[in-house]
């Protein structure tokens, strides 16, 4: 499709930008809003998950003959109860879903049960007998590269000079490093850190699942993408997609890592045992074990820099291991690494490693934060040894449009330049540091995402519009689609109801991720507003008996336009809404198509922390969002996506990871011992929004959803080591990490 | 006939293509483009067009087999790219 979208940058809008109460908002806070594990049938099974507690083993047997003499167990499915032609695409699903010759990981499904109550069916699964021969384990991404590290699918290799569960390298870059390092009058170089985090949604996974022998079946879930969830099940149930309906609930939280299925098509494959629609609620350890955390990374980075603050090379070779199958983010992380930066002498090289550790999904922006920590980590070592300002580095050094990225297009328009220039000038940057207190600048980069997209919009006889769309909303789309259904019709913001409809109710939509809704759904929705204003404009032109083309659209009615139209009375949209079945039939406006123009978006973070050398605590002080939203729909929303990635931010720095032990098993699979930040470690984090208009989009949106949780790690690590008055390089900076550092410092 | 144009590979695809991260070929779409890649370099795989994206003029495209390329076009194949 056509790619120069962009209205006019003189446009005044009327709905979009305005602050509407969320339409989804009085149903959530008062409880009536129906999440995964609100939803029950009569007759409901009860499904329970038996889970590996070997890191990597082989399955010798499992016997399931107790399980199965108890009276309210229903139904064991195990592998065998899985289809045997599964796509390529979806066959590390599947393994993952439930275990075959192997577990790879502790947590790793390899049966389930299927019983009268949650009760009976967690006493049927310490019935089934598992007979395992347990293998050497590896969680460790550098160990895991190493020769004579335990081989965790096949003993091929794929990348000379490392262990088998090197899955692929890759490498991005251009220019002469070496003529750059030479040319540089510092050049600086450390290694870092990160550690496994998850995406921390309150709402565990949750699913009903009801499935005939016959093959037709229904799927209700809390999902980012139930028309994807819909296809994998069906694949690996050996179903047509079509005779599964999916319906998404309303979601607690996914931030990517509910783009995958884990326990769906479990429920399915129990309830076509059964006959009778099966549930499944995931237990928060389960959660923590068994669904897909973001990589760990080791990375090391090498920059040179000029006295005066001119970066002559960069280079970065990441290592992420993604869990115990191939597709860590690391290719995102590379690309991103440098983005920020216009450099003549660039390259960042990457790794996907495997580990005994749960197959990583998504987690907002995959891959880049940890590129970004590393990167601006030693672009604030540098500016602290020549004594230079951040910003003033960034903004000598950084991407615009025009420039060659590090991963080698030519930026079209960007915003980033003017993020740094809006920190810069914030009051916070006046304030005053104290004793133990440190600033901390980063910027951050993120691509974005299109997508297959389909949006219906359905006029009714009293005026108003039932507009259903197929993107889950995750963050206040419901509202931004409203608004920009509202500004194309030019009626009230209230007269409409956005709906995310079930798989049988529209065309395909791909999952809400990539920052993708409000840029894609929204464009979507703005297409077919505009089909339906051409189709009443038809209507009008038809009561007034004149061309069509005499017809305009504006303030929410028809005029005439043109000297020849004649003198008629304006026709309000409620009005033609009310005649509609008599002058042509119903209307509705239509949108189905993969747009493109999605704009990538740049932000820059600015941190002050505040270091106790006795404790190791830290506390963020302030902390200052500026990003590029492109044009803001629902400016309250995008600031709770800045807010929101930040707070995750803040969370992946100072105190979130997973924990293995020497056994190959997670230690911390709870809140209680899995830190996420709380109200109390937050200050209020202070927003601003740049509108740079994407041009692939009618208004300008950029996604905004991703590029927020990009700068934290590294901003925070910034502060706090400045605040320390030494480098932190791995992640999370938790108090004794701090310590350590200090000691050794 | 198809004008010639020049894609870019990155560094991971250049394994299949003899080490070559730049290709001339003959192409006025991106579905010309992964046809002529694949019958050039058969090991890049059929399954080409679902592993990557392609940026023309810094436009990133990962659906869009009719869309037009030219050879003043600055074209590369990226990683595909999905999010969270």
């Amino acid at each position: 499709m056509a790619l120069d979208e962009f209205d006019s940058e003189s446009r005044i809008f009327s709905a979009v930008g305005t602050r509407p109460v969320r339409p989804d908002g009085i149903d959530k806070v008062t409880g009536k809003a129906m999440f995964g594990a609100d939803i029950s049938a009569p007759g409901m099974l009860h499904g329970a998950i038996l889970r590996s507690p070997h890191a990597h083993a082989v399955i010798k047997s499992i016997d399931t003959s107790a399980a199965e003499a108890l009276s309210e167990v229903k139904a064991i499915v195990t592998r065998a109860d899985f289809s045997d032609k599964v796509s390529r695409g979806n066959a590390d699903v599947l393994e993952n879903v439930m275990a075959g010759a192997k577990v790879l990981y502790d947590g790793h499904a390899v049966a389930a049960v299927a019983a009268t109550s949650a009760h009976a069916a967690k006493k049927a699964l310490k019935l089934i007998k598992v007979e395992y021969d347990v293998l050497p384990h590896v969680t460790d991404v550098d160990a895991s590269m190493q020769d004579g590290a335990p081989i965790i699918r096949d003993d091929e290799i794929k990348v000379e000079g490392y262990s088998a569960n090197v899955m692929s390298r890759s490498e991005f870059g251009h220019g002469d490093l070496d003529a750059g390092f030479a040319a540089a009058d510092v050049v600086m170089e450390k290694s870092f850190k990160t550690a496994a985090t998850h995406q921390g949604y309150i709402e565990p996974h949750a699913c009903l699942g009801s499935l005939g022998a016959d093959g037709r079946g229904e799927l209700w879930c809390c999902t980012q993408g139930h028309f994807v969830a819909r296809n994998i099940c069906a694949d690996l149930l050996g179903i047509d997609s079509t005779q599964l309906r999916v319906v998404a609930s309303e979601i607690g939280g996914g931030f990517g890592g509910k783009t995958t299925v884990f326990i769906e098509p479990v429920a399915l494959a129990l309830s076509r045992k059964t006959n009778r629609p099966v549930k499944i609620v995931m237990p928060r350890d389960d959660v923590f074990r068994a669904t897909g955390p973001t990589a760990s990374s080791s990375i090391d980075v090498k920059i040179g820099m000029k006295n005066d603050g001119t970066i002559t090379a960069g280079q970065a070779i990441l290592r992420m291991q993604g869990g115990a199958f191939p597709g860590s983010p690391v290719d995102m992380a590379a690309m991103c690494a440098f983005a920020p930066y216009a450099l003549e002498n660039v390259q960042a090289v990457g790794y996907d490693v495997i580990c005994n550790r749960p197959k990583q999904a998504a987690y907002r922006a995959p891959g880049s934060p940890m590129a970004c920590f590393a990167v601006e980590s030693v672009v604030d070592m540098l500016c602290n040894q020549l004594k230079l300002d951040p910003f003033e580095v960034r903004l000598k050094n950084g991407a615009k449009e025009g420039t060659k990225a590090s991963y080698g297009p030519k930026w079209p328009r960007i915003g980033l330049l003017e993020t740094v220039e809006a920190a810069k000038a914030h009051p916070m940057v006046k304030s005053a540091l104290g004793p133990n207190q440190g600033r901390g600048v980063s910027c951050g980069f993120w691509f974005n995402h299109g997508g297959e997209t389909s949006v219906t919009l359905s006029l009714s006889q009293d005026g108003t519009v039932a507009l259903q769309v197929g993107t889950p909303d995750i963050g206040g789309s419901r509202a931004s689609m409203c608004l920009m259904a509202a500004e194309e019709l030019g009626i009230p913001y209230e007269k409409i109801r956005t709906t995310v409809v079930d798989t049988a109710s529209l065309g395909y939509n791909d999952v809400s991720h990539g920052s993708r809704v409000t840029y894609a759904s929204g464009l979507a929705t703005i297409k077919a507003a505009r089909d339906a204003k051409k189709k009443l404009c038809q209507r009008a032109a038809k009561i007034w008996c004149i061309d069509e083309e005499a017809v305009d659209w504006q303030d929410g009615q028809a005029i005439p336009a043109g000297q020849n139209a004649g003198g008629h009375d304006p026709l309000p949209f409620a009005k033609l809404c009310k005649s509609m079945g008599r002058t042509g039939g119903p209307i509705s406006g239509h949108f189905e198509a993969t747009p493109e123009g999605a704009g990538v978006s740049f932000a820059t973070h600015v941190v002050d922390a505040e270091v106790d050398p006795e404790t190791g605590a830290t506390k963020i002080l302030r902390y200052l969002v500026v990003q590029d939203a492109g044009k803001a729909i629902h400016p309250s929303y995008v600031e709770g996506q800045f807010q929101g990635g930040a707070a995750q931010g803040i969370g992946w720095a100072l105190n979130e990871e997973y924990i293995y032990g020497e056994d190959g098993r997670l230690q911390n699979a709870g809140f209680l011992d899995y830190r996420i930040p709380v109200a109390s470690d937050l200050p209020m984090i202070d927003t601003e929004i740049v509108e740079v208009p994407n041009p692939g989009h009618p208004y300008g949106v950029r996604g905004v959803g991703e590029t927020s949780i990009c700068p934290p790690l590294a901003a925070i690590a910034n502060a706090v080591s400045n605040a320390a008055g030494v480098r932190l390089t791995e992640l999370p900076m938790s108090p004794p990490r701090i310590l350590k550092a200090l000691d050794d410092a | 006939m198809a004008d010639l144009v020049t894609v870019q590979l990155y560094g991971s695809l250049t394994q299949f293509t003899g080490g070559a991260a730049s290709i001339d070929l003959e192409a006025a779409t991106i579905r010309d483009l992964f046809r002529e890649l694949l019958a050039q370099h058969p090991a890049l795989g059929e399954d080409l067009d679902s592993r990557v994206s392609v940026s023309v003029d810094g436009r990133i495209y990962t659906e869009s087999l009719f869309q037009p390329i030219a050879p003043e076009n600055e074209i590369i194949l990226l990683p595909r790219i999905a999010g969270g």
